[in-house]
């Protein structure tokens, strides 16, 4: 009867997580894991975008809520 | 949360990004990298944009207002919604019903038509709207949670 185990990958070779009493050479079949999707990177106008943190200085001490208040105040009575 | 997200971003969060506001902008900047990775659809209203060179401009900051349209305009999962003749009725509806000012209830009739998901927004005003989910920047990276890997 076929026995599983836990093995880990390292440097190339797959080390089981407990002893196994097989014989030399024996081969075995190994189940591996889904390769993880690897992230897409930023493209060049997103990491521009995030470099843009901060780029207002002249603002600073004022909070963006009440920026955006006062300025839609002024369509107010309509 | 759909499979399919689009957010409308109101103009605090971008404000708040850009102003480097203590409480927002670490939420803020973890939002947008979100949105990025994830490649999420976003909104911005004209009427954001307006707000935001309004501001800038304001505060004699014009070429950091012309630097902030011309990097939004160029992200490629951000559209531009300009504001139709056929969303008239409904936004007069939600402004009437909600109690809101018209730009607030402009922004809320664009995340609507523009079929987002939700409306990202610090403003407390909004919550009040019951016709779209309202989220901070922060609720909506909670309820996405663990989908940051820098």
């Amino acid at each position: 009867m076929p026995q599983t185990i836990a093995a880990t990958y390292e440097h190339g070779v797959f080390v089981p997580r407990i002893p196994v009493d097989l014989p030399e050479h024996t081969e075995v079949k190994l189940l591996l894991p889904k390769k993880a999707t690897k992230q897409k990177p930023l493209t060049k106008a997103e990491m521009s975008f995030l470099a843009l943190r901060g780029i207002s200085q002249n603002l600073a001490g004022t909070d963006s809520v009440e920026l955006q208040k006062k300025i839609r105040s002024e369509w107010r009575g309509l | 949360m759909a499979r399919s997200v689009t957010v409308c971003i109101d103009t605090n969060v971008l404000l708040g990004f850009f102003n480097n506001e203590p409480d927002k902008v670490e939420s803020c900047a973890a939002f947008f990298q979100l949105l990025f990775i994830r490649r999420i659809k976003s909104v911005v209203a004209t009427i954001t944009l307006l707000e935001l060179v309004a501001i800038l401009n304001a505060a004699d900051q014009c070429a950091e207002a012309e630097r902030i349209i011309n990097s939004i305009q160029s992200l490629p999962n951000f559209s531009i919604a300009e504001f139709r003749n056929g969303w008239v009725l409904r936004t007069a509806a939600l402004k009437k019903a909600n109690r809101l000012a018209i730009a607030d209830a402009i922004i809320v009739s664009t995340a609507i038509e523009t079929r987002c998901s939700c409306l990202i927004t610090f403003d407390t005003d909004f919550s009040r709207v019951g016709e779209i989910l309202v989220l901070t920047p922060q609720k909506f990276l909670e309820a996405n949670s663990g989908a940051i890997h820098t």
